[in-house]
Order: C-alpha cells, then structure tokens, then sequence
C-alpha cells in the first residue's frame, strides 16, 4: 500500500487542535477545512484524521459530542478542552522554533 | 499525570471497554457519516454514484484499517485483545485436542516436577530460621587429638561456660529418653536432657506453661519435664490440665510445666521430652565425654571471634588437665550450616536441576510442535494481517494460545506437584530432613510455580510467535500454497531444538544411570551379618536403678532367657548398639607397647554384646573364635576385634593372641576405671556401624559380662516372619519387668532399608523417573518434528518414488534426516554428561561418575530410543503412493 507522504510527525495534532481552536468541528468538516486552509499542499489522508482523532480524544485534548450536523444527520462534534488549548500552544510555540531555525538554515547562502 | 488529566481520560477508558458495543458502534457511525458526505460531493462534483463510492473508500485508503487504527488508540485496545486472544485460543485448542493434551501433560509434568522439588528446597535451604537471630547459634563441640569433633566432657563444658566471654547464653545436651510408667503399657518417650538455657538459644515460647527457669538445671530443682505438641496431643489428649501433673518417668516424679507450640521444629524432631540437666557429683569428670552443646553468640561477636575468644580457656585446660585434655581443642560451627546435611543438599540441587532439564526438554518440545503448527496455520495469519491484524497484534495472539497452555498446564502441575512432594514426603525415612524444614506448598512455592510458567511461555512461545507472524501474502494466499515460505530458518530452530533435547536427555539419563548403578551396588553389598528374620528393640535401662554390675548382667540374663522361650525365637542378644546405627559408645586404646600417651591418638568403636550375639546377628567371623558364655566377670577380658581395627591397626601380622589397653568402664559412673589388657581372640567381618562411607568403622566387641553397662537393645533371630513375634516378646520382657519400656521396636531389614536404602532408592527412584520423562519426551519431539516433515514432503516423496527411488530408499533417508540430529545429541550431550556428573561423586557408592559403562548404556538406550521414534514416520514416508501424491496436487 502506498500512501501519501506523512506531516510531519506530530503536525497533524498541531493542525486539528488549531482548526478545533476556532470552532468545533465533526470529521468530515475537519477534513474540508484542512483542504480548504492548507490548498494541495499539505495532504492529509482521511485515513490518518480519524486515528489522529481518536488519539486526541484520548489525551483529554479534545472532547466529543454527538449532534445534528447542517444537513440534520447525527455527527461527532469535536472541541478543545482546556488542556487540548494548553497543549496547542505549547506545539505551536515548538512549532514556531523548529520552523525558524530551519528556515534560518534554508536561507544560508552558498559560500 | 496531573489529575485534571485523568478526569478526562479514565471515563473514556472505562467506556471503552464496558460499553464497547456502543463504542464501536459510533465510530462506524462516524466513518459512516464521513464516507456519505464524500459521496455527496463526489456525486456534485459529476461522478455516477458507483464512481463516488469508490472514490470515497479510496480516499479512505482501507476502512478496516482505519476502524482498527482508531481502536487502538483507545489504550485499553490490550485489555480488550487479550480477552478476545482468549476466546479465540480456547477455540484453537480444543479444535486440535490431540496437540492440546500432549502440551498440557508436558507442561503439567515440567512444572509439577519443578514444584515439587523445590517445595523442598525452599523449606531445607531457603527459608529463614524459625529462630531469633539464627546466625549466632552455634553447635560447640570438643575436638578430639584427631581434629574430630567430639561430646563434650561436664568439667570441660562447665569451665567453657564459667569463662567464655563471647556466648550469651550456652546450653548442653544429652539423651533424656525416659520410660513413662504408671500407664497401661509403659512407654520409652524419647527426650533430651538440656540446660536450663537451651530454650533462650533456640527461642521458642511455649503454647502452655512455661520454659526453664535460670536454676532449674541445679540439682533438686530438675524434675520438671516440658512435652512436645505432638506427644501432649496423641498421648495426652491434649488436656489443658497438663501443666502441674507428675508424671513417672525412670520411675522418679516430674512435674509438667510446659507444652511447645505445634508445627514448630520442636514439633518435628525426634524429642518429645524436655527435662533439666542437672550433673551430679559423678558427672563431674573430663574424660567421659557424653554431651553435645549449643550457644548463642553475643551480639556482634563472629564465629572467628568466638574461636579465638575460647583458644585461651581451652589452652589453660589442656594445660592444667593433660592426663585428659592433652591435645583436647574446641570445635564451634554455624547452626544453620551443619543443620543441613552437605549431601542431602547436594540431592536437593541435583534433583533441582533435574527437574529444570525435564521442564527445558518439555519446553524445546512445545516450541517444535508450536512452530510445525505455526506452518498449519500460515493461510489463516496470512488472512488475518490481510485484512488489517499488525505484526505485534499476531505476536500477542500467540502470546496469548502460549499463556493460555502454560496456565492450564501449570494449574495440572501445581496439582501434580502437590501429589508428588506429598508421596515424597510420606517415603523420606523419618528425620532424613532437619527437623527446622517444614515442607509445605506454601505461597513462595506458588510464586514460584507462577514465574516458572511465565518463563515457559517465553521459552516455548517466542520463537514460533516470530516465526509464525512472519508472513508472506502473496505467496501464502496462492491457492494451493502448502506454506512453509520461510521452512528453512524453521526447520532449522526445529533441528537445533531436537539436538538440544536429545543433549539434556543424556545428560539426565547418565544421572539417572549412576545412580542406579550405585544403588544396585548397595543392594549387593556384603553387609557382615544377615539382616533377614531379625527382630531388635531397644531396651532401656535406668542408670538411676542399675547400678550394681551384677544386677545389670543377671537382669540381661533373666531377659534373655524369657525372650528366648518364646516360640519362634531361634537366638537372643543383647547388644550396647545395632549395625548401621553407630557404635554407640567408642573408646581411646592402647596396643601392646605403646606408651600411655598414645592411646590417646586411637580411637574404636567399643560395643558390649552378649556372646549370642555373633549367632543371632548372623555376624560373620574371619578368624579366631566369637566370645563365649565362659568369658565371665572373673575371667581372662577377651575381646573379638573388627576387620577394620585388624587392618588398621595390626597392618598385617595376626591380631590373635595380641592385648589392647582400655580404661574399665564404670557402670552408671562418668569416670574411667583402671586399664584393663584385653586379649585379642577372634576377628569379626566389618558389620558397617557407622553406614557403608566410612572408611576406618573401626570397633571390638566385649561380652556384657565383663563390662556390664545398664542399657542395650535386644535382637531376636527368628524362625518366621520377625513381625509375628512382636506381641510375645513384648509379653516376655513385661514377665521380667512390667515396668520395662519398649522403643524402636523394628526389623533388622527395617533398619537397613531406612539407613541405606531408602533415601538412596527414593532419590534414585526420583532422578530415574525425571529421565524416563525426559528420554519420553525427546523421543516424542523428533518423532513429531519427522512426522511433520514427512507429511510436508508427501509430494518430494511420491516424486522420488516414480523416479525409482526404493522403499528402502526412503526409509534410509528419513531416518537418516532424523538420527543425524539425535547423533549430534549425543555427543553434546555425553560431552555435558562428563562435566556435569561428577556433582553426583558424593552421592554415589563405589561409582565412578565417568563410569564408562552407565555412559557407553545410556548412549545405546538413547539411540535406539530415537531410531524407534525416527522409524514410524520414516514407514509412513515409504508407504506413499506415487500416484496418490501426485495427484494430491
């Protein structure tokens, strides 16, 4: 089976508990916005959402509701826990340090 | 973890397991609602509906996939797993039961051997005492002019005791059986006569009553008695009332004043009578030496400390004293090391690590029939990973069948264990284990138990989970496939394993083999005398109430004749000791020539017999004549010597007609009389006094008449079965004296069943059996490993039979695949059987531990053992139909 290149480890939790961050979200809108945000290049596969998911429910970052989606099916609402807000920002600070020192090495020039 | 953490997550993971219908229902819900709405724009977007569905589950990339991603994260996945494992292992076993049974009685034999033996081990050499600080008892003795330890004088030991710095409390000890008249029948209670400090050193409260006080070892305070648990039991009906009563015992009064707790070491000794020693005025001596000694060290004083603290007291004795303490020293050993004897420990160790070898074979065998299973089941693990079950998903399920044979094994062989050290126990000898050792299946047993059948899981269970997760899809799915992808690296471990087996097997064998060599060999041995149709008990005489050496020799005499009246009775003796039990009394000598000074370098046993003795023992003799009637109180002393005292001391000429210089013994008197010169006048076969290993059981026989001691045991040579004539001798002695106790009342055979055999015939009983399940099961392991491969090969074979190949072809190579391993088996293991048998040379007699003959046996019986294992599947291979065997494709 070949699958599509992995984030980087770790980056998809970074992404979901953002997205969660600013609205609950069910799976399937989750998975629409991370195409909508972040266009063809990042791809996340619907296949690793859901045990991503999962594993964030597990930590006690996010937690779950069933409710009526807009089209009146029952869906998993997932929000941001006070400890999944706390974890988000702890990843997106790692985030921002690890993007700029590498970033830092991209741009050095040539000698 | 914080705990704000925890309130989030343990719900989760309770509902997870307890509502996990519901659980996964949601998360079908959820993919399900996921997969629709995909579908919906797939179908906006201008697919057909199929198109739209199938893109979906594409995007998906494996819905089974993801479901079992997304249980795994739940954290409880193992419980849930293992449960699930369980069920499905259970339906794996009993579809297969032939192979459930055989791994269940292996494991079930492995781990109830293992169980059994070590409930002995734990109680003879592992538990901790059951008293204080055990470390600083210590068993005193003297050592005598040869370095031997040796009893201890009541001079000697009352000086030790006065001028020691380094013992907090010391105690002597000595025989205190006692007869316990006023009753129906009189009884011999055995006991000990101890110092009053006995019971601080081996600390031990009394479940009633009291212990010793300080003085009461003084004379006029000792006639109190404290009785065992067992004997306030049986014969007292444990009556409370007990304490305070007078009981006659020696025919004095002696007031109970304490009982000692049940199950304690007191409980499983020989003694069952406690009574103060107090020395009389004729104790005070240094030259009889009649009493063994314990002490506890003061605090913080080492044993080496000890030893150098008494050097000086010792010293200024055998200064002041050298007519009796020349040469004279002080023996202190560690308790809780000469408690335990060296080769009782060593038959504990050696059958330990039989046992281990027995459950090692058991375990290479489960691992073979595993992995040939494993090969059985490559269709079924290639299905289950192909839709979607992970490597270390398979390894645990696998894991899991293995735990799940090792736990009803294991619970099998905890029983069995149980049965094995029961019968065990009930066929040990009476006091063959020190009376500290309390032999029970107790939790440390079980701990045990279970971390052996942890440990076989992963012995047997590793190799075939790897090998058999270890899956090709492609090639297991082809239709047809008969597996075996990878049967090289398998067949391989299988091959390696069966030597391993087959090695141990030898090694166990060989053991096995020496040992019932050795036995055989004491069978045989010529013991001297003839034990058969010999009736002895002992007769014990109060010293209190002989005194007078006339009385002693015609109570002996009135005995004697009563006894010999009865029908049946061939010959009647007395005897001062029997064979095999030590020569009760020994004494230093002098030959003729020597100075006085010498006799204190020789030793002999010195037993008084009456002269019928020879005849009603069946004893032998070498040369000379045996004593005679008419060798009276008057008469000229005479003495029979023992083949060993001939040798050793006479290397060579004639003993005959020679003299030995013995100090008179004194009846009832702990001092010497004057030497006498005994004449030498016959020489008797060596009658093994102090058991068969000792090599110088040197000793001389006098006739009671002229050294008359009150005490003795009574043989009976008998024209019938011995046991017949219990009850008339019993009568017969109560005509002479009704207040007269039996004790020990046994056959001759008896005696030497309990001193040579038994424990010989029990650990070779043990060791033999180990290795007949040990040869048994490495003959199932190649037998089972060559039916597989004949079975895997059914098409080579019908191939190489339409090409010609004859049966007896066929039949060579099989065999030959499978002797090539036992061969190889052999030879390591007859290479481990030279290094390791020599831990048995203490064990065994007149035994080599290289005995080339056991070895060259037990290699033969091993290999044939094989070839019939190897035969059976060899004939099945011959039996194939070509035709049959191809067309199976």
């Amino acid at each position: 089976m070949s699958k599509p290149p992995d984030l980087v480890q770790g980056t998809l939790d970074l992404l979901i508990l953002k997205i969660l961050a600013l609205q609950p979200l069910n799976g399937w809108a989750i998975s629409q916005r991370l195409k909508q945000i972040s266009g063809e290049v990042l791809q996340v596969s619907d296949g690793s959402l859901y045990p991503a998911l999962h594993k964030l429910e597990q930590e006690g970052w996010i937690t779950a509701e069933w409710r009526p989606s807009e089209n009146n099916r029952r869906a998993k609402f997932y929000s941001l826990t006070r400890l999944g807000r706390r974890q988000l920002e702890k990843e997106a600070a790692n985030w921002d340090r690890l993007s700029a020192a590498i970033s830092q090495v991209v741009k050095l020039k040539e000698a | 973890m914080r705990p704000k953490h925890w309130l989030y997550t343990i719900p989760l993971r309770l509902r997870s397991l307890f509502r996990r219908k519901q659980v996964d229902q949601e998360l079908d819900e959820e993919l399900g609602y996921h997969l629709e709405q995909q579908i919906r724009q797939n179908i906006s977007k201008g697919m057909s509906p199929e198109e739209a569905r199938r893109a979906a589950l594409r995007a998906m990339g494996g819905m089974q996939q993801v479901r079992e991603q997304c249980k795994e994260k739940r954290r409880v996945n193992y419980i849930e797993h293992f449960f699930h494992d369980l069920r499905y292992g259970f339906r794996q076993l009993r579809h297969s039961p032939g192979f459930t049974i055989v791994a269940i009685l292996t494991l079930a034999l492995g781990i109830g051997a293992n169980t059994a033996i070590f409930t002995f081990v734990d109680a003879v050499l592992l538990k901790s005492s059951p008293y204080d600080h055990p470390d600083q008892i210590v068993r005193v003795l003297e050592r005598g002019p040869r370095g031997n330890p040796n009893g201890i004088s009541t001079m000697n030991f009352l000086d030790w005791k006065n001028q020691n710095t380094v013992f907090s409390a010391i105690a002597a000890e000595t025989d205190g059986s006692k007869a316990l008249t006023g009753i129906d029948v009189p009884v011999q209670l055995h006991g000990l006569r101890v110092s009053a400090s006995f019971f601080e050193i081996f600390t031990t409260r009394p479940i009633l009553g009291r212990t010793f006080a300080p003085d009461e070892d003084q004379l006029g305070k000792e006639n109190v008695a404290i009785l065992s648990h067992r004997i306030w039991e049986s014969r007292f009906g444990s009556d409370r009332s007990i304490i305070g009563r007078t009981l006659t015992l020696d025919g004095k009064p002696f007031t109970v004043i304490g009982v000692l707790p049940p199950g304690s070491a007191f409980d499983r000794g020989y003694a069952d009578l406690w009574t103060p020693l107090a020395f009389e005025p004729k104790d005070m001596t240094r030259d009889f030496h009649w009493m063994g000694a314990f002490a506890r060290l003061k605090p913080g004083v080492s044993i080496e400390q000890a030893r150098e603290g008494m050097k000086p007291i010792v010293e200024q004795i055998a200064h002041d004293y050298p007519h009796s303490n020349a040469g004279w020293g002080i023996a202190i050993d560690s308790f809780q090391k000469i408690n335990v004897d060296t080769d009782l420990q060593r038959a504990l160790l050696v059958l330990l690590a039989a046992v281990g070898a027995v459950l090692l074979i058991g375990c290479a065998n489960l691992a073979n029939l595993l992995l040939a299973r494993g090969s059985q089941r490559e269709r079924e693990i290639a299905v289950r990973s192909a839709i979607g079950a992970g490597r270390r998903r398979l390894i645990r399920q696998f894991f899991t069948e293995s735990l799940l044979l090792a736990c009803i094994g294991g619970a099998v062989g905890i029983g069995l264990g149980y049965a094995l050290m029961s019968g065990i126990n009930a066929a040990l000898p009476p006091f063959s284990l020190p009376n500290e050792a309390d032999v029970h299946l107790n939790g440390r047993v079980l701990v045990y138990s279970v971390a052996i059948i942890f440990i076989t899981v992963i012995l047997f269970g590793l190799a075939p989970a790897i090998h058999g997760t270890r899956v090709d899809l492609a090639i297991s799915l082809k239709e047809g496939s008969r597996g075996g992808g990878q049967g090289k690296s398998r067949r391989r471990l299988q091959s390696v394993l069966i030597v391993a087996e087959v090695a141990i097997a030898f090694v166990l064998l060989a053991g096995a083999g020496l040992l019932i060599r050795s036995f055989n060999k004491m069978q045989k041995l010529d013991l001297g005398f003839e034990p058969t149709n010999v009736l002895t008990m002992d007769l014990n005489m109060p010293a209190s109430q002989f005194q007078d050496p006339a009385a002693i020799i015609s109570y002996m005499g009135a005995m004697m004749e009563k006894v010999g009246a009865v029908p049946g009775v061939k010959d009647v003796a007395v005897a001062s000791a029997l064979p095999l039990q030590g020569w009760g009394r020994g004494t230093r000598f002098r030959l003729e020539g020597e100075t006085v000074e010498q006799r204190y370098t020789h030793g002999v046993g010195f037993k008084i017999v009456s002269p019928s003795y020879f005849q009603a023992m069946g004893l032998r003799l070498l040369k000379g004549r045996a004593l005679a009637e008419t060798d009276t109180a008057g008469g000229m002393p005479v003495m029979v010597i023992n083949e060993p005292a001939a040798q050793k001391y006479f290397k060579g000429q004639d003993p005959m007609g020679k003299h030995i210089y013995i100090e008179q013994f004194v009846p009832g008197k702990h001092e010497r009389g004057p030497e006498v010169p005994w004449l030498v006048v016959g020489v008797a076969a060596n009658e093994r006094n102090n058991g068969i290993t000792d090599p110088e059981d040197t000793g001389v026989y006098i006739s009671y008449k002229q050294s008359p001691e009150p005490g003795t045991s009574l043989v009976v040579r008998s024209a019938v079965d011995p046991n017949l004539l219990i009850k008339d001798v019993q009568r017969a002695v109560a005509g002479v004296n009704s207040n007269q106790a039996l004790d020990n009342i046994k056959t001759m055979q008896q005696i030497v069943s309990e001193n040579l055999l038994l424990t010989n015939e029990l650990m070779t009983l043990l060791m033999g059996g180990f290795a007949a399940i040990a040869l048994l099961l490495a003959a199932i392991g190649i037998y089972g490993v060559l039916s597989y491969s004949v079975a895997q090969r059914t098409h080579e074979m019908g191939i190489r039979a339409a090409l010609g190949a004859s049966r007896w072809q066929q039949l060579r190579m099989v065999i030959g695949s499978g002797m090539i391993l036992a061969v190889i088996g052999l030879v390591i293991g007859f290479g481990g059987a030279l290094g390791v048998t020599r831990l048995l040379s203490t064990l065994l007699f007149q035994v080599s531990p290289y005995d080339p003959r056991t070895l060259i046996a037990v290699g033969v019986v091993l290999a044939l053992v094989a070839m019939t294992a190897c035969y059976v599947p060899a004939r099945r291979a011959t039996k194939v139909d070509p035709i049959i065997a191809l067309r199976y494709e």
